[in-house]
């Protein structure tokens, strides 16, 4: 009775062979390269095509203003049709780095959404088209001035990746519970004893930046921690850090037993009265929260003094893209400042911006600071003093693998 | 799994240097690997354990209600839960500001959500186990009740009675000795996914020590690529110790029916 | 006593359902209230303006669903009956175990390699056949519990009132085994319904089912939102179990094992 077996095998031999068919590798027509034209010559050439954008879906206002802006527009106005499918992070770069590995000539990315991180990892595979962003005509917009802009962790960006948002990392809390906020190590140390169980931070990006920023604080002086990776350096600053996390631990959420595994975690636990601070590194997000009644109408957001991390994120093109003409024009739209403004709107995202005030035209910007209106979050100007930029990225390597092994295993 | 294999031994893999056994190395001096293996077989036994004893009180409790009316179908309704609604809904009943707390600060027995015992995110994975049982054990309830049908229990419960046994006898040697080796391969599979699943650990489980599919994807996202295959040798090993568990339990079952074909 | 305890039971395998819809039209609800203190029913708007995107969603999630969940079966049952009787009969259910015992994401990844090799990643069917891999392990190892004496016994006596081998499944069989085959259709079911990491994976993001855009909406921390989307989620296998349960309660055959029905 070997037929059930030997059914499944002709079904196997018959899907392997009708996957192959359609995927017969014609090869990505040898395009030019849309650097060495003229801009006209890129719109037409990426008229009618479709480009598939690996972003962040889990925020419900991002995806509105994706879908119903800047996907109708590209639509409207260029004749490109732009699919958004989840992605980021680790998951593109696996995607990315198999698709390598077997050896696959057109990739099923054309656009990713990417930080420092990624952007780390992407280059050292050989992942990113570039040298790009000096061909788009927004380009002239942005500002390269900015050190928080032109360089992505340390790295400079060489045109690799387009620079896309700009977001500071705040605490949250509601002043409702907490009407005098601890704005220093030492002060949230206090705040921590006196307050048992009532903080925590995640596991995650979130929380791990949240222990950089206090490298700042224990830093005689910023600039120790710019510029390339320095061994001796980090773990003076690293035991500084884990000595104050060691200090207050008794006294967090579950005696410092267990700690939030994402910043998602821990927005819950502050929404649901469990804690009474949350953190976040879209310096807009408290707004949107409150809006969405999922943070008490008291809630605010802060600083503190010794420094919190201030980083950019940007967009990157896939380097076996199909679409690099399309996907050169997407990027383009996102950093024009139509589109720039509109999602600096705390109503739309609250995202702020990469382009530089003073290039633009006197009645756009003043558009843009009308537009900047925050209600709970304080405004960007409040907070710049307090920004760092972000160390190189062996920092973070080495800071997640030094908390697992010295703090939660201890 | 070959892949896998490979991979583990740089063999393969984008940023791979050649042949080396540098990372089987690591990970099996590392004590985390280890740990969190125990743990994970622990926690998967236990959580099993628990929710057979459940369904089978349930079933010996409840009788023939199981197959008459409303509650036949709503014993169903944990299957349309995924884990990670699972996770989540355990986190806002058991948690410690969660409805189970707040019934407590409503009796007046605690003041603060601090002062509610801690159920989940600990290190012995209460929560992890509590969330478990009460999803599979319906499941196993309605299992038992279908094999009990079919194996014909009551029939031979009867008989067993009509032999001189009391209640307590006749369920012990007759019905749990049937039901758990018809229900034996289902309780494999479940096991197996109970050890090797991912978001209730995630969601609902302390830092350290951390289940096996925590510590993988963790060691799979990990900021240096190059340390990927650290996660394909723990994957391995895991899935090497969990094939020969089950070879093991299997051959075992196979070889005491034998035994007692041939009395 | 018995009476109380089922009804008990009954409330307890309810209060998930009714705490997601609670949670979903829930605007605050905060330490240390019972119940919500403000409501909206604007998560719901938002979720559902969404009408075009979501149907299709739907769509492609209920057919892959069926799909497999049909053809894990129907290959299963077969399967599971040759594996029960087969002598070495422990070690090859142990075997069966095999993708279950890898953790998924490692799985993910491997399979996406070699899917990828062979041109079948980034559309339904390759999804599909990943899944099925998982659903058909199930369905042999849920079934193979059926297989006894007493089936056997059964299939010889038809056997020996001259039944021919198809007449022996589709008039003996399939009816007696049909509680349990439901049973694992629905599982089966659910594992491709489910399914995230594996569709994520291996459609490289180009095959969108339901669950692909309502668990990215697990990782914003709005649980309002993720109750509601666990909701809409969960109503599809919800009902479809109303439908079966019906089904059910007039199944036709009278037998001998079914008689207290």
């Amino acid at each position: 009775m070997r037929w059930p077996q030997f059914r499944l095998l002709i079904l196997l031999l018959l899907i392997l062979f009708l996957g192959g068919c359609d995927r017969s590798a014609a090869p990505a027509s040898a395009a030019v390269d849309p650097r060495t034209q003229s801009w006209d010559a890129v719109l037409a050439q990426a008229h009618g095509q479709t480009v598939t954008m690996a972003m962040w879906q889990g925020d419900p206002a991002i995806n509105t203003y994706m879908r119903d802006y800047v996907a109708a527009h590209l639509a409207n106005d260029y004749g490109i049709t732009l699919k958004l499918v989840p992605g980021q992070g680790d998951g593109v770069v696996t995607t990315l780095m198999t698709e390598a590995e077997a050896g696959r000539a057109k990739s099923a990315l054309d656009l990713v959404w990417i930080n420092g991180q990624t952007f780390y990892q992407l280059r050292q595979i050989h992942a990113l088209f570039g040298p790009f962003t000096s061909t788009l005509p927004n380009n002239r917009y942005i500002d390269w001035s900015n050190p928080f802009i032109a360089y992505d962790f340390q790295q400079p960006v060489e045109g690799y990746e387009a620079p896309w948002g700009n977001v500071q990392l705040l605490l949250i809390t509601d002043s409702a519970r907490v009407p005098d906020p601890p704005l220093t190590p030492q002060a949230l140390a206090a705040w921590i004893h006196a307050h048992p169980g009532r903080f925590t931070f995640d596991t995650g990006f979130t929380g791990m930046s949240f222990l950089k920023s206090l490298m700042y604080a224990f830093a005689d002086t910023p600039a120790e921690l710019q510029g390339p990776f320095d061994p001796t350096t980090y773990q003076c600053l690293r035991d500084k850090v884990f000595a104050w996390v060691q200090s207050v631990r008794g006294d967090l959420w579950h005696h410092g037993e267990a700690f939030p595994a994402s910043t998602a975690q821990l927005h819950q636990l502050f929404a649901n009265g469990e804690v009474d601070f949350s953190m976040s590194f879209n310096d807009g997000e408290v707004d949107n929260k409150v809006d969405s009644g999922m943070f008490p109408a008291t809630a605010t957001a802060f600083a503190l003094t010794t420094g919190m991390l201030q980083n950019s994120h940007y967009l990157g093109i896939v380097d076996r893209s199909a679409h690099k003409a399309a996907a050169m024009v997407v990027v383009n739209f996102l950093i024009s400042p139509a589109a720039q403004l509109r999602k600096l709107q705390p109503a739309v995202w609250g995202d702020g911006t990469v382009l530089a005030l003073d290039k633009l035209p006197a009645t756009i910007r003043a558009r843009f600071v009308q537009a900047e209106q925050r209600r709970h979050a304080p405004p960007r100007s409040a907070i710049q003093p307090y920004a760092r930029r972000e160390p190189a990225p062996e920092v973070m390597i080495h800071l997640t693998n030094d908390f697992r092994l010295r703090v939660l295993r201890e | 799994m070959g892949y896998m294999l490979l991979y583990s031994v740089g063999g393969t893999g984008l940023l791979s240097t050649g042949w080396t056994l540098r990372y089987w190395h690591e990970a099996l001096q590392d004590s985390e690997t280890w740990i969190s293996l125990g743990y994970s077989f622990a926690i998967g036994l236990v959580s099993l354990v628990l929710a057979l004893a459940l369904a089978l009180a349930l079933q010996t409790g409840l009788g023939p209600q199981v197959r008459r009316g409303p509650l036949r179908s709503l014993l169903f309704v944990p299957l349309a839960i995924p884990a990670l609604v699972a996770a989540l809904l355990s986190v806002e009943l058991f948690g410690n500001a969660g409805l189970l707390a707040r019934l407590a600060y409503a009796a007046g027995w605690i003041a603060r959500p601090n002062d509610f015992p801690d159920l989940l995110f600990t290190a012995a994975g209460s929560g992890i186990v509590l969330t478990y049982v009460l999803l599979v054990a319906p499941f196993l309830l309605l299992l038992l009740d279908r094999l009990a049908r079919h194996e014909r229990v009551d029939d031979l419960t009867w008989v067993a009675r009509t032999l001189g046994a009391s209640r307590w006898q006749a369920w012990r040697r007759v019905t749990l000795p049937v039901l758990l080796r018809a229900s034996m391969p289902t309780l494999s599979v479940y096991f197996i996914v109970l050890v090797g699943a991912f978001e209730v650990p995630l969601l609902v489980g302390a830092s350290y020590p951390q289940m096996i599919s925590v510590l993988v994807q963790r060691k799979f996202s990990q900021f240096d690529l190059t340390s990927k295959p650290q996660a394909y040798v723990v994957a391995c090993l895991y899935g090497v110790l969990a094939m020969s568990l089950l070879m093991a339990l299997f051959s075992w079952c196979s070889r005491r029916e034998n035994e007692g074909v041939n009395h | 006593m018995r009476r109380g305890l089922a009804v008990f039971v009954a409330l307890a395998l309810l209060l998930p359902l009714a705490l997601l819809l609670m949670l979903s039209l829930a605007r605050q609800w905060m330490w240390p209230a019972l119940l919500p203190e403000q409501w909206q029913l604007r998560v719901w708007r938002d979720l559902l303006s969404d009408t075009a995107g979501i149907g299709s969603a739907v769509g492609r999630s209920v057919l892959m669903a069926v799909g497999v969940g049909i053809a894990a079966t129907s290959l299963g049952f077969p399967t599971s009956r040759q594996v029960a009787r087969h002598r070495r009969r422990g070690r090859l259910l142990a075997l069966i175990h095999l993708p279950y015992a890898l953790s998924p994401v490692v799985l993910g990844v491997s399979l996406l390699y070699m899917f990828l090799k062979w041109h079948l990643a980034g559309h339904m069917a390759g999804v599909m056949l990943a899944q099925l891999v998982f659903a058909y392990a199930y369905a042999v190892i849920l079934l193979s519990g059926f297989w006894n004496a007493h089936t056997d016994a059964l299939v010889d006596l038809a056997r020996t009132l001259g039944a021919e081998r198809r007449q022996v499944w589709w008039r003996v069989l399939v009816p007696m085994a049909m509680p349990m085959l439901s049973v694992c259709l629905f599982q089966t079911f659910l594992i491709s319904w489910f399914d995230y990491p594996l569709t994520l994976l291996i459609g490289s993001g180009q095959v969108q089912t339901l669950t692909i855009r309502l668990f990215e909406y697990f990782s914003s921390g709005d649980i309002r939102l993720a109750a509601s989307c666990a909701v809409l989620l969960m109503l599809p296998p919800l009902l479809a179990l109303l439908v079966n349960h019906r089904l059910l309660s007039h199944s036709a055959a009278p037998h001998p094992d079914t008689l207290d029905d």
